[in-house]
């Protein structure tokens, strides 16, 4: 997996200018990671971010992929300290949206909405490699819930998509774990 | 030739700043700022004045500014910057004084305009390098940074400031750390009333629905954080008092002990853009 680290520019980060600056080299590097691979995106360094730049640099990166941008691909954040963890957290929340975060552990977790993304995170581990089917038998809902869940889990990061071809024809997508600690 | 002159008083300078900035309405051609009995400034009362300073001379032909006699506070204002960069149209009672600077990052941030997001990304390690030596590398040092960029984030965002923002600290070895972001913009009332649903508010009411999550002026998905930030920020702090004054509103956060107390009161004199002072104890 591929690593961006945000901190190389200084330690505190603020402004709507400097997140979509940051963004945009963000997206350059997920434009170089291959498909089923992923990015992970730390904030080492970082004492401190704003709600603006947090919103601008990483809430936008996850609106996009909700709209398919990068969406073949993962993408984390990881190495937040309590602040900038706490302020994307409340970036997420406004926005009703999450994003996959390695804690301290080097767990994957979600930061952000709704409630049941880690629930579903949990499974999507489990299976690692899998259609849209497989999750809804693992958590006993239907195939249509599980697509929505899955549209929030390739958003949030956590899970690439790619489109198969069933033997029976039509249109499907195969998803695939892109987290780094189970990738 | 119409003159107005305003007579500084010695100590809370920045109040006579609101009447002054009021005066400038472009009937007068030359403005006087008499600040010779000038005896102690905040770096509130600085970012006041130099803002009323740098509008006035947009504003009008001339503009004196008569220094402090105090040989003290006459080197005080040059060590703070504020005679630095002065409008060419500007006439000082007396030079600056020539001086030996000693390196004080650890104890003040001079007066500077910030009018880009590469200015505020400067301006974050100047408050990170205050704010370290007073409370170490925790919350405290980084609630200080988050008030201000985000304070000065909301001034580029949304104030329109003729001047930008006008920032300024000093640290106190009794009263503790103090830091002020000024702008002469459109302050928080009318920003907020530039939305339909928020038309009939009153300057209080406007500034109180601004400090709540989520209330922008532009309606857009994700913005509306600034405000909020900043009060949350201060009150991750142990002991400080945050004011944020605009238009006829005034707001006071005093948090003590993990304990934040929110006080609101309506000033006689309507603030021009927003005034946001920070004072951290030790």
């Amino acid at each position: 997996m591929a690593r961006y680290e945000i901190g190389g520019g200084g330690v505190f980060f603020a402004t709507r200018e400097r997140g979509r600056r940051v963004r945009e080299e963000i997206e350059q590097e997920l434009a170089r990671v291959s498909p089923r691979d992923g990015l992970a995106v730390s904030f080492k360094g970082v004492e401190g971010i704003t709600v603006s730049f947090g919103d601008e640099c990483i809430a936008k990166l996850i609106v996009a992929r909700a709209a398919g941008d990068f969406d073949d691909r993962g993408l984390v954040i990881e190495d937040m300290n309590a602040d900038v963890r706490e302020t994307l957290e409340a970036v997420f929340l406004r926005r009703k949206m999450a994003v996959v975060a390695l804690n301290d552990a080097g767990q994957p977790e979600i930061l952000g909405e709704p409630a049941w993304m880690n629930v579903t995170l949990a499974a999507a581990l489990e299976l690692r490699s899998f259609r849209a089917s497989d999750l809804a038998d693992r958590l006993h809902i239907t195939p249509q819930a599980a697509n929505n869940r899955l549209k929030n889990l390739v958003s949030s990061g956590a899970v690439a998509r790619e489109r198969i071809v069933p033997s029976g024809g039509g249109k499907e997508f195969g998803y695939e774990v892109v987290v780094p600690a189970y990738a | 030739m119409k003159t107005f002159i305003l007579s500084v008083p010695p100590t809370a300078g920045n109040a006579v700043v609101p009447g002054a900035v009021a005066a400038l309405d472009g009937s007068c051609t030359r403005f006087e700022v008499m600040a010779g009995s000038l005896s102690f400034a905040t770096p509130l009362d600085l970012c006041a004045l130099r803002a009323l300073v740098d509008q006035a001379a947009r504003v009008c032909d001339t503009v004196f500014f008569d220094c402090p006699v105090t040989p003290d506070v006459h080197n005080y204002l040059a060590r703070m910057n504020f005679y630095e960069r002065i409008p060419a149209n500007v006439e000082l009672s007396r030079g600056a004084p020539a001086l030996r600077r000693t390196n004080r990052t650890a104890r003040l941030i001079e007066v500077c305009r910030v009018e880009s997001s590469d200015d505020v990304q400067r301006l974050e390690e100047s408050v990170w390098a205050v704010a370290q030596p007073h409370f170490g590398s925790g919350p405290m040092a980084r609630a200080c940074v988050s008030v201000i960029a985000a304070a000065t984030e909301n001034v580029l965002d949304h104030a329109k400031s003729p001047v930008g923002a006008m920032v300024a600290a000093q640290s106190y070895s009794r009263t503790g750390l103090q830091l002020a972001v000024v702008d002469l913009g459109l302050g928080i009332p009318d920003t907020l009333r530039s939305r339909a649903e928020y038309r009939s508010l009153t300057d209080i009411e406007a500034v109180r629905r601004a400090l709540d999550d989520g209330v922008t002026s532009t309606g857009e998905a994700g913005r509306g954080a600034g405000l909020a930030e900043i009060i949350s920020s201060a009150q991750r702090t142990r002991n400080s008092t945050l004011v944020i004054q605009s238009g006829r509103a005034q707001f006071t956060v005093s948090c003590s002990r993990g304990t934040a107390r929110t006080y609101s009161t309506r000033p006689g004199i309507s603030t021009p853009g927003t005034w946001i002072s920070l004072v951290l104890k030790p």
